[in-house]
């Protein structure tokens, strides 16, 4: 009965201190799942702005001004394409 | 310990004097000193002791009990009030889904932006730092008064909202007590007015309102989440203690729009639709078999990325909502139903002498006298008179139901909001008269979607197919969403990297420059489309599929195919040398196509004037891949013809499109 008595309150001081360093983890854990969701948050945000800045930069209208004007390309008219029949 | 100290100093009376004996004398004033004190303790204030201690207790106990009260009895009430003064479940935004093109390309896409808002109680306590708050928001002071003018007794008050994130900075580093910011979602359309009518745009609070943005506003909308945080008294987040629902993004949903073809669609149009001073106009290029929209265009046009000049009259998508009357275009329809007939073939000849034709009071007109030609030609020419002789020479009923099986009168079942389904009237009513100008396209309406469906049927073979604006294969490129890894590389490369921000004031402005025609560049900065404003897009009507006329099945069969195929035969003579629509033509390439151009029903007469341009071609005619419609609304001048207007912007576009398409199937 002694014994079983001291094992018990031996038993309930461990759990309380226990309890204490799961809390405390928890806290540790639960900033760390913060500031990677907001890094997550960070980066899917600047991707986004970079999918928007690529996609923007890449409108055929965009293309095409580059070609005609800058590279003083044109399509290939009638004349110049040869199709090759199989 | 209050018990075992009691019985201590009770018993230490008795106890004392045999202690005094045994132990060893200490010095004489120490015991002197020790005699006075037990006999002060014992003697003098023993009384007094008692009434302090019993004081104590009294005190101790009203405390402890005081204690047990606020923590075992008014527990909850406590807790509660805490919770309510200091804890807050505050919603943590889900973005929008993107929408892309066939490719993968975005579309839509919504990418985070700051919102300002402020307690107005804690602001007006910072009124010197208003200047500089008004300054980086690009307001005068002003301004700021007028956004707060009877918004003092608020709580909350938005200031501005969808900053861009370097102003939005700005705000932050700012740190000013009741200045916020609130992260919220901003939708950008990176093609601008290119897809402006087809996909529509969104409110303010990324709500769909029109086009395939409302369309596809549920699975696009994403699930807002939740996260508990204490706040302190000032509103400030001191702790965030949980996320209780981790919020979910929209879909991301890929089109069946190609980018490509979409442009060079919207710039041919947009070409001819200044050139020739038109009102409006709109194109559509469809798969075929697949009924999938390849291309949707309009003009006028409106920026869906500026939300202070997005008038719901331009952005309106006319090749959906407006029905017409489609003139010679449905030409080849009341052949299709000579032909299923069996009473016709493609080489019955047609006496369309003396080019003209009575029908009781009324008189249809050829150009001239075409005298005695096959139906080809009559196709060919495009005879009113023979086509009229045709449909008068069929039973109304079939030609009627050529046309109701083609789809017209009824909603194509795209599901796009404020689809019209046109006009067809009841054979049943019919006079001669109606007949025979239904013939070559009066007295129907129908919407640009419904013609080129019409015509996507006569090039798969006679199967009508179901408009679709999802692809029918999504699978195309599933993985679009970033893995961790790029996302490591991209910020190990270049980690002071920032995306540049003017692309937002880009988007945001009108960029009317979006045409490489380099003549009309000039007229295109002077732009003014909008003309007519008595009509208003249908917003709330949203005709799912099921809603769909149910004799109307998807992929029906129209007609057979040997008459499909010799349609499409008899459409390929329009477009050659002699058809009314020989400016379709393209080198290498077989095309089939019919012209159409009618005059305008305005108060009550069919007009002098006012014309609309039509031009539904199909490519390669052996085996069609695409069909594209294009309607030109009011050209202004001599060359009102569809085969003058709509047919080069069909080669066009075509010529283009077939050499991308090409491309990626080798």
């Amino acid at each position: 009965m002694k014994y079983l008595l001291i094992l018990l309150t031996t038993a309930v001081f461990i759990s309380a201190l226990e309890l204490i360093m799961v809390r405390h983890n928890h806290r540790l854990l639960f900033t760390e799942l913060q500031t990677l969701q907001q890094e997550r948050d960070t980066l899917n945000e600047q991707w986004g702005q970079w999918q928007l800045e690529q996609s923007t930069l890449s409108q055929p209208y965009l293309i095409e001004a580059a070609a005609r004007t800058r590279l003083n390309m044109f399509p290939p008219t009638e004349i110049n394409t040869i199709i090759i029949h199989r | 310990m209050i018990h075992l100290w009691w019985q201590r100093k009770h018993s230490r009376r008795g106890a004392s004097p045999r202690r005094l004996t045994k132990k060893p004398q200490p010095p004489e004033l120490w015991q002197a000193t020790r005699l006075w004190l037990r006999r002060s303790q014992t003697a003098l204030f023993g009384a007094r002791r008692q009434w302090l201690l019993g004081l104590l207790v009294v005190i101790l106990s009203v405390l402890l009990g005081r204690a047990v009260f606020l923590q075992v009895i008014q527990q909850d009430f406590l807790q509660k009030q805490w919770e309510a003064r200091h804890l807050r479940k505050l919603p943590v935004p889900a973005h929008r889904g993107m929408l892309m093109d066939r490719a993968g390309e975005p579309l839509a896409i919504s990418t985070p932006v700051g919102s300002v808002w402020v307690q107005p109680a804690q602001f007006i306590t910072i009124s010197s730092q208003w200047q500089t708050l008004a300054q980086i928001l690009g307001w005068s002071l002003s301004d700021l008064d007028t956004a707060l003018a009877g918004r003092w007794q608020r709580e909350f008050v938005y200031l501005k909202r969808h900053l861009s994130p370097t102003v939005a900075q700005q705000v932050k580093d700012l740190k000013l007590p009741g200045v916020f910011l609130q992260r919220e979602y901003r939708r950008y359309y990176p093609l601008g007015e290119v897809t402006a009518q087809v996909l529509g745009f969104t409110n303010i609070d990324e709500v769909g309102q029109e086009g395939l943005e409302l369309a596809l506003n549920e699975p696009l909308t994403g699930k807002p989440g939740s996260k508990q945080i204490v706040q302190d008294k000032q509103g400030q987040i001191i702790a965030q203690i949980a996320n209780l629902q981790a919020p979910q993004p929209g879909q991301n949903i890929r089109l069946s729009l190609d980018r490509r073809l979409q442009y060079l669609a919207y710039r041919e149009l947009k070409a001819a639709v200044l050139n020739s001073q038109a009102k409006a106009g709109a194109a559509i290029i469809l798969g075929i078999p697949s009924g999938e929209v390849l291309a949707m265009v309009n003009q006028p046009v409106c920026n869906p990325n500026n939300r202070e000049r997005r008038h719901s009259e331009q952005c309106r998508n006319r090749a959906v909502t407006d029905s017409l009357e489609p003139g010679s275009t449905f030409k080849p329809f009341t052949i299709a139903a000579a032909l299923e007939s069996g009473r016709y073939t493609a080489k019955t000849r047609i006496d369309t002498r003396p080019g003209k034709l009575i029908v009781g009071e009324n008189q249809i007109l050829d150009p001239q006298n075409y005298g005695i030609i096959d139906v080809t030609t009559v196709l060919q020419k495009s005879s009113n008179v023979g086509a009229s002789k045709i449909a008068l020479s069929l039973p109304p009923k079939a030609l009627w139901e050529m046309l109701n099986k083609l789809g017209f009168g009824h909603r194509p079942g795209s599901s796009f909001p404020g689809e019209e389904k046109g006009l067809l009237t009841s054979f049943s009513n019919w006079q001669p008269i109606d007949q025979a100008s239904l013939a070559f396209g009066y007295g129907a309406r129908v919407t640009l979607l419904q013609l080129a469906r019409a015509y996507a049927a006569i090039g798969t073979q006679g199967q009508l197919p179901l408009i679709r604006f999802l692809p029918v294969n999504p699978d195309l490129n599933p993985d679009l969403n970033p893995d961790l890894t790029t996302f490591k590389k991209l910020s190990n490369l270049n980690p002071g990297l920032n995306p540049d921000l003017t692309t937002f004031k880009k988007l945001s402005n009108l960029n009317p420059d979006l045409n490489p025609d380099l003549t009309t560049f000039e007229k295109l900065s002077n732009l003014n489309p909008g003309l007519n404003s008595d009509l208003n897009p249908d917003l709330t009507t949203f005709e799912k599929l099921s809603n769909l006329n149910p004799n109307l099945n998807p992929n029906s069969t129209v007609m057979q195919p040997e008459n499909a195929r010799s349609l499409l035969n008899m459409l390929e003579t329009v477009v050659k040398p002699g058809g009314t629509g020989y400016l379709a033509f393209l080198p290498n390439v077989r095309v089939a196509g019919k012209t159409g151009t009618t005059r305008k029903f305005i108060d009550g007469q069919y007009s002098e004037t006012q014309y609309l341009a039509w031009f539904v071609g199909l490519v390669p005619a052996d085996a069609p891949r695409l069909v594209m419609a294009v309607v030109i609304d009011e050209p202004q001048g001599d060359n009102y013809y569809g085969g003058k207007i709509a047919a080069p912007i069909f080669a066009k576009v075509m010529s283009d499109a077939l050499r991308l398409l090409n491309r990626e199937t080798e």
